[in-house]
């Protein structure tokens, strides 16, 4: 109702841009008593085809409002509940005023509301169109039907626009549609299963996440044709290219109301990673989830399974892939989703490393090594979630995650060095199986007091069986090998992790100002750990048990605490400090016999302090003291081999590592002057770590974990700051972090700092018709001193990034990058050229589109890269895949 | 403003009710509540859910009117909210229409001030009493004891590619004659104690007599007459959006 007034005046307006040959049919409409009818549909429905339909809707007056086509027969079409349809021809030499009356009628509400539905509806903030009166019968897509409906555009991509106000979510049945993006659904869902389409404008749910609370947004929800409530569309990708690439990438969707299905397949040898980021966001429940929950997508962007799907760099690439997501609503309110992820891929590396080892700040080794590596892995993931909520007062949560692995690799690797020459071959077989499961309840018992309660309990088991083969003898004094070379030794690791926990956290409302939140729970973990390393000599087997290999670690760690938060709000600050206490108590055993059997009492204090300057303008301080536990593998204090060149052994007497954590975060934003500043500081000081001593020899080193107080700081801090105007962003940005710590090397403790600065420099277009392009500079400096030794590296890279979109139906992508590596210490540089192009076709309302693609134009056969620690400095060449040139061809369905 | 509000609170709650209307010159404290008069056609799914437990919210939303004579302050109430429940208070303050707002209103000077965050810079709309064009209409209803008629009126507020006109309809006592009420409408003969926007609606929950009230302020962002600043804030979202 609110809206009705602006409305017509918005849809007058658009009328008025779109015809030129236009004349105005204008006047009331009233009643048999001469009141005018507020809200009455008025339609001019031309006889040609070639133009198009006209609406208006009356003012609070009567009143409305046509520009019509000159000289053009028009059929004025009045409808208004509970009077009589008018039907009248029409055709304008010049304005016109006319006044229409309508009749009553007198059919009961009841056959109205049936027989007679509106084209548009107007009501409150939602606008509904009844789309087969506007539709041709030719449209293919939901895109092609909101083409035709008066006050709604869409453009190539699938954004659409009611009245020049942006759609930000699409609903199908009042549900958000797989995504909530519009654009999967506009370009997808057949035009006929589409019966109404309502515009809910001030549909503000992410108003605030963009920092603009009150303004407008809108969501737009499809209502579908009784019968036709289910449908599936999709599309399939397949191409091939030069060196026998190819690529085939079907994925379906399947929609009806209560459930909805996804199933993504994928085999390349391209390299490319076919399951994206984006799509495993959509498995744990899409962006309205994070909308919700914000922390929900650093907790998602962490997980294990999101860090594989960033791409390492390879030589060679093969993906099999398979992917299906169920999300089936059980009743009003069950609510199930679930899915499962299949890969099987073969990936092959190659590195050459220059390592020049340190012993007292002097280089006293230099080692050229190459490394060939040929994985084979198979891995499963699979997640339930069941959601219910029987009131807005309580919901239970169950979530339970089975992954499980499968794998075999074989590396070659070749070390030559001042001291001696090896050759290693090494094979593993690693598997495991995790199951994770996840039970959390909330209730709500008055506004005063609310409840969370979260159990979990977790199983996981990690084998992995290594065999390596020496040309040379490794660790003389330490391994006692048997016979000549070539020597082989086989490792075997079991880990098994059995883990519950139990938590409550109460949230009690003191007043308007005050909030305390007492929370208290307990959590146990048992951890068996079991290595075994043996020399394999003709058909028996060389223990090295008496050399202090092998272990059979038991470690359990059980931690009740209790504590509580407290939230206050001071003006336009707030506060919320906590402590937490711990009474940690945990044993450690080697081959059954008991080692540790200790009890420690832990106080844990943390604060957050946020001040909300403006909606634009936000502050935030955090401290915390962090504690924890490492794994029995730590605790496990006999020898195990680590690699051909590093022994490693545990330490039963390690206890929690202990930090102080502190961070500012800073930010304002002017979306009127276009201007956007952030920064954060972040510091870190450790109290109590878990590092390793290392005895370094030549190229051989051997670590044993120790419980230190050596001092350790952190310190970092990030800015950027960027200004619009009119079609260029322009961005600097900024980044510190210093490092100063202590390491025990050789039985001496030495002190190195790691410095790090870096900038960036860019600027990007927003132009509509013209190609838009980022060109930006990067340049960041390494240095790595101790108190004798220097390394300096300075990495600079320029860029530039294109997309173009042409004659409609093309577009061109390409990106250029310039790597140069220098090293400062020696006045050595490396450089490089990284490029890629695409060009993609595809006829706006054709399902079937082409591309051709062309990873690394300039056949660079790998990348170089600089690390360094407290004893080796490495010059690394990352072998890359060669130039590969594809041809692609997609079909929608 | 927040701290004065929170003294006035403690130092002046009074549960004292106003004996006699006619003698009434003092000031007066009315706190507003919020609630919704129906939900979304949506069926009972995620976004029902989540605007469910805003509406859920909108119930723990309370406004502040501080009136005398000459003039009225009108603003949120301030409260600090459980993590769990930020983003359904936020969406229930929008929805309000009270997010980071507060309006002045002098009636002798015949001005309503309103302090606006746009585009995260503040602005002081200026605006008259006589702008508003009330329909006054022959219907009553009793609230809290106070015989109430009803009046209409329409409030530009911004649109997106101009401004819009949004229908009020309000319940005024003219047993309370302060010219006044909440969301800076004003100019009738008499409080208003019902506000009605779409599908939310403002009433007051209390009105209580109180000694004094201090106005804060309202010196921050630029001021700008209304039709002026509505130009001005189409123009910059047409920019934005392109």
């Amino acid at each position: 109702m609110l809206n009705t007034k602006s409305l017509c005046l918005l849809f007058f307006t658009g009328f008025f841009y779109l015809s030129s040959q236009a004349q105005t049919l204008e006047g009331k409409v009233l009643d048999t008593l001469n009141k005018p009818l507020e809200y009455a549909n008025v339609l001019a429905i031309p006889s040609s085809e070639k133009l198009d339909i006209r609406f208006s809707i009356t003012d609070q007056t009567g009143n409305y409002k046509l520009i019509l086509a000159k000289d053009s027969l028009y059929n004025i079409e009045i409808s208004y509940l509970g009077y009589q349809k008018i039907s009248e021809p029409v055709t304008l030499t010049q304005n016109k005023t006319k006044n229409f009356t309508l009749q009553p009628s007198n059919q009961t509400l009841e056959e109205v509301l049936i027989q007679q539905r509106l084209p548009v509806k107007v009501r409150e903030d939602t606008i509904t169109y009844r789309t087969d009166v506007f539709v041709t019968g030719e449209e293919r897509k939901l895109r092609d039907v909101l083409k035709k409906l008066p006050g709604v555009e869409v453009d190539r991509d699938g954004n659409v626009t009611v009245n020049g106000k942006k759609v930000d979510k699409l609903l199908v049945e009042g549900k958000t549609f797989f995504t909530g993006d519009t654009k999967l659904g506009v370009n997808n869902i057949p035009a006929d299963a589409v019966d109404e389409v309502e515009v809910l404008d001030n549909y503000n749910e992410v108003a605030f996440l963009k920092g603009l609370s009150d303004s407008d947004v809108m969501a737009m929800n499809i209502k579908l044709k009784e019968g036709k409530k289910r449908f599936v569309f999709g599309d399939i990708e397949v191409g091939g290219g030069i060196e026998d690439r190819y690529l085939a990438h079907p994925s379906l969707f399947y929609y009806s109301p209560k459930t909805n299905v996804n199933v993504i397949g994928d085999v390349n040898n391209t390299g490319k990673k076919a399951f994206t980021f984006n799509d495993y966001i959509n498995f744990e429940g899409g962006f309205t989830k994070i909308i919700e929950d914000p922390t929900g997508y650093a907790s998602i962007s962490n997980s294990a399974f999101a860090q594989s799907l960033v791409n390492q760099d390879f030589v060679f690439n093969r993906n099999n892939f398979g992917a299906f997501n169920i999300a089936q609503q059980l009743s009003t309110n069950t609510q199930l989703s679930a899915y499962t992820i299949v890969n099987g891929s073969t990936v092959e590396t190659r590195t050459e490393n220059e390592n020049r080892y340190l012993v007292n700040n002097e280089v006293t080794t230099i080692e050229n090594r190459t490394t060939t590596n040929q994985a084979d892995n198979f891995f499963t993931l699979s997640k339930l979630e069941l959601n219910h909520t029987p009131t807005l007062e309580d919901d239970l949560t169950y979530k339970a995650t089975l992954k499980t692995s499968n794998g075999s690799a074989f590396e070659r690797l070749t070390s030559l060095s001042t001291l001696e020459n090896n050759f290693v071959t090494q094979e593993v077989a690693p598997s495991s199986v995790a199951l994770d499961q996840n039970l959390t309840y909330n209730k709500q018992f008055s506004y005063k007091h609310t409840t969370t309660a979260i159990a979990s309990f977790t199983y996981a088991n990690n084998k992995n069986d290594t065999d390596w083969q020496f040309t040379q003898p490794i660790f003389n004094d330490l391994i006692p090998l048997d016979g000549e070379a070539p020597f082989n030794i086989n490792q075997r690791v079991n880990s098994k992790n059995y883990s519950g926990s139990f938590g409550i956290k109460h949230y009690w409302v003191l007043n308007n100002f005050n909030h305390i939140y007492p929370v208290l729970g307990y959590s146990h973990s048992h951890q068996e750990y079991n290595t075994q390393d043996v020399q394999l000599v003709q058909d028996s087997t060389n223990s090295f048990d008496a050399a202090g290999f092998n272990n059979a670690t038991n470690f359990k760690l059980n931690d009740p605490y209790f504590g509580f938060q407290y939230k206050a709000k001071i003006g336009d600050v707030i506060v919320k400090p906590g402590l937490v206490y711990h009474y940690y108590f945990w044993d450690v055993s080697q081959f059954g016999t008991t080692e540790i059997s200790a009890e420690k009492a832990q106080l844990l204090p943390e604060a957050l302090i946020t001040w909300d300057i403006k909606s634009s303008e936000k502050l935030n301080f955090k401290y915390s003291l962090r504690s924890q536990f490492n794994d029995a593998s730590f605790f496990a204090n006999r020898v195990r081999l680590q690699n051909f060149n590093s022994l490693y052994r545990g330490n039963e007497q390690l206890e929690n590592s202990l930090a102080h954590q502190a961070s500012v975060s800073y930010y304002k934003f002017s979306l009127l002057k276009g201007l956007f500043y952030n920064a954060n500081l972040n510091y870190t000081k450790r109290v109590k770590s878990i590092r390793n001593a290392t005895v370094i020899e030549g190229i051989d080193q051997v670590n044993t974990s120790v419980y230190t107080d050596l001092p350790e700081e952190n310190f970092s801090i990030q800015g950027s700051f960027s200004k619009k105007i009119k079609r260029f962003k322009f961005t600097v940005s900024g980044n510190t972090s210093l490092a100063n710590y202590s390491r025990n090397i050789n039985n001496m403790v030495t002190d190195y700092k790691s410095n790090y600065y870096s900038y960036t420099v860019k600027t990007e277009t927003y132009f509509k018709q013209w190609p838009n392009i980022e060109v930006g500079f990067r340049q960041g400096f390494s240095n790595f001193s101790s108190e004798s030794f220097e390394n300096k590296f300075t990495q600079t890279d320029p860029y530039a990034i294109l997309e173009y979109d042409f004659l409609n139906d093309f577009i061109l992508k390409a990106d250029y990058t310039y790597n140069s590596y220098v090293n400062r210490s020696e006045n050595a540089t490396n450089t490089f050229e990284t490029a890629n192009t695409s060009l993609y076709y595809n006829k706006e309302d054709s399902p079937w589109g082409f591309e051709v693609d062309v990873e690394n134009i300039f056949d660079v056969s790998f990348k170089n890269n600089n690390s360094f620690n407290q004893f080796i400095v490495n010059d690394t060449r990352i072998f890359i895949q060669p130039r590969t040139l594809l041809f692609k061809i997609s079909y929608k369905l | 403003m927040k701290h004065f509000i929170k003294l006035n609170f403690l130092l002046f709650f009074c549960l004292l009710s106003l004996l006699n209307a006619q003698s009434q010159n003092g000031n007066i404290k009315v706190t507003y509540k919020v609630q919704t008069l129906k939900n979304f056609d949506t069926k009972k799914v995620d976004v029902q859910y989540f605007l469910e437990k805003s509406d859920e919210q909108i119930k723990n939303l309370t406004f502040e009117l501080l009136a005398n004579k000459e003039e009225s302050f009108f603003s949120a109430m301030d409260k600090v909210i459980k993590d769990t429940e930020t983003p359904y208070y936020n969406m229930a303050l929008a929805l309000s229409g009270g997010a980071r707002k507060q309006w002045y209103v002098n009636m002798t000077e015949n001005i309503i001030l309103k302090e606006y965050e746009f585009m995260g810079e503040p602005f002081l709309i200026e605006s008259c009493l006589g702008d508003i064009s009330w329909t006054l209409i022959n219907e009553s209803k009793i609230i809290a004891g106070y015989k109430t008629y009803k009046a209409t009126c329409f409030i530009k507020i911004l649109g997106n590619k101009e401004t819009k006109e949004v229908l009020y309809e309000v319940w005024y006592a003219p047993e309370l004659p302060f010219a006044t009420g909440p969301m800076g409408l004003a100019g009738l003969p008499g409080l208003i104690l019902e506000s009605n926007k779409g599908r939310v609606r403002i009433y007051a929950d209390s009105i209580e007599q109180i000694d004094t009230f201090n106005i804060p302020k309202f010196d921050k962002g630029k001021r700008m007459k209304e039709d002026e600043f509505n130009d001005f804030a189409t123009e910059k979202i047409a920019n934005f959006r392109n």
